[in-house]
């Protein structure tokens, strides 16, 4: 057998563990409660425990994994661990790190999620509520996924509509200016995306 | 008279509006006012991943609730988590002063299902003008109870919608599915996975002979209610189960109009089982009527 050497980049673990929410990583001893405890992984190739490894080799491979945009919040993980690693808020962490490196140009996804999740803040920056219509007609036109989002989610819109259960106007909120504050405050680079107007 | 604050969020202005109408109605007939707050934000759901501007979106909202001076009560799981997460965490003096809130946690942050199995159950038994006379599952799905950090029930094995409908009358079964995950927050961006997910909570209702599932989150609503065709049509299995918002129960049981709960709005129609539980409601009344009229005649026949 082939003997494999891996070097643990520090530099990069450490990089995950500063970012807020994942300060307890390094308590993980990798009991796979977590993968055990996710609804996800009974339906695709993902393993928390694993992604859990891989930060703690500081492997920036991790970024790669597709299962981060799978991830639906359901707290299980979080819940469970014996050792309080809070997997969930690990998860938002890796993600953020992968969004700068996918708008740095150097990670590609196959998700659409960062998209989404792009096209979701914009619309709270713009109108201080959600506007799921606006919301759809953004994402669709930004994941280039087009006229195919729109007719794959069409039975949905329509059922919707008939039972007048969707806004065609957005309603903003009377002081927006506090929610344009606290995004130029807080939202890193998104305060001034498209300048919110 | 008792107050609340309400939070209703972005989806019980749109695609929860019988959750909305609901809520509204139910407080009403117990006589307990809520108060919206005045000129709200969006919580940032689940798609909010930076912690700090999260904080910052909900401490807004808890500031406006503060000043109302009363509890706040939030329909929707998502936004419960949030603004209870934000609650929770601001116990933190120095994150409180980063982002640069004057929130001081003078209120709490309470979920209507607590509200309403906990703090006015005894209301409720005494307006009851209906049973509930049918089979229903609760469903809690993820948000409403975990994390237990700031919880108000069992993460696994929550009860509070299983004592509320069971006090109501309702045939409640165990429900082993009903904390597990329906996978809505991922429906736009990878829509096969909720499907399935949505549709082992659907099977495992029908297995145990549901009339109808109780939810009590607008996403677990939309997922198992308006993608319930689309389920159907992924699995090519049939369910056609009924899903009702809870306080919509609720509302069937102190005998407000169908109508007023938004019960038309509902995509599954939920027909059927409402007219199963007025036709009962009927029927007992007719029975206790003759029972009263037969008890006048033989008083009279007495004197």
């Amino acid at each position: 057998m082939k003997e494999m050497t891996l070097h643990v980049d520090h530099a990069f673990r450490e990089k995950i563990v500063s970012e807020l929410g994942a300060e307890r990583l390094l308590r993980c001893f990798q009991c796979s409660t977590c993968t055990v405890n996710c609804p996800i992984s009974e339906f695709v190739d993902w393993n928390p425990r694993l992604v859990v490894e891989k930060c703690l080799l500081g492997l920036r491979d991790v970024l790669n994994e597709e299962g981060l945009w799978l991830c639906t919040s359901c707290q299980n993980c979080y819940e469970h661990c014996p050792q309080d690693v809070r997997f969930s808020e690990v998860i938002l962490a890796l993600r953020r790190l992968a969004t700068e490196e996918i708008k740095a140009g150097r990670l590609k996804v196959g998700s659409t999620k960062p998209v989404f999740d792009e096209c979701f803040l914009e619309m709270i920056a713009k109108y201080g509520r959600q506007y799921e219509a606006g919301l759809i007609r953004m994402f669709a036109k930004r994941s280039g996924l087009g006229f195919k989002l729109l007719l794959s989610f069409k039975g949905l819109g329509i059922r919707l509509l008939k039972k007048g259960k969707v806004a065609l106007r957005p309603k903003k909120i009377k002081h927006i200016e506090e929610i344009r504050d606290i995004f130029r405050k807080f939202g890193g680079d998104r305060g001034e995306i498209g300048g919110y107007k | 008279m008792k107050k609340y604050s309400y939070y209703p969020g972005c989806t019980l202005h749109t695609s929860a509006k019988e959750y909305d109408m609901s809520v509204r109605a139910v407080f009403s007939a117990l006589g307990v006012e809520l108060i919206e707050i005045e000129d709200w934000n969006c919580c940032g759901a689940l798609e909010v991943g930076i912690p700090l501007l999260a904080y910052a979106l909900n401490a807004r909202n808890l500031a406006l609730a503060e000043r109302a001076g009363f509890d706040l009560v939030v329909p929707c799981s998502a936004c419960f988590y949030n603004l209870a997460r934000t609650d929770h965490a601001l116990r933190d003096e120095e994150l409180r002063r980063r982002i640069g809130t004057n929130y001081a946690r003078r209120i709490k942050v309470r979920h209507v299902l607590d509200v309403l199995a906990n703090d006015l159950l005894d209301e409720i038994k005494m307006r009851v003008k209906r049973e509930l006379s049918m089979r229903v599952v609760p469903y809690y799905g993820c948000l409403t109870v975990r994390p237990s950090d700031f919880g108000f029930d069992d993460p696994n094995h929550p009860e509070s919608m299983d004592r509320l409908l069971s006090a109501l009358g309702a045939d409640v079964p165990k429900f082993p599915s009903k904390a597990k995950c329906c996978g809505g927050p991922i429906l736009m961006t990878a829509e096969e996975v909720p499907l399935k997910m949505a549709g082992q909570i659907l099977e495992e209702a029908k297995r145990v002979g549901a009339d109808a599932i109780s939810v009590a989150c607008p996403l677990c609503h939309l997922m198992l209610d308006a993608k319930q065709p689309d389920i159907e049509e992924a699995l090519g299995k049939e369910f056609k189960v009924p899903i009702l918002y809870f306080t919509q129960l609720v509302g069937l049981a102190l005998g407000i109009k169908p109508r007023k709960l938004g019960l038309h709005k509902n995509v599954v129609p939920a027909r059927e089982v409402v007219e199963k539980v007025l036709r009962q409601a009927r029927r007992t009344l007719s029975v206790g009527r003759a029972a009263a009229c037969s008890k006048k005649r033989e008083r009279l026949r007495d004197s």
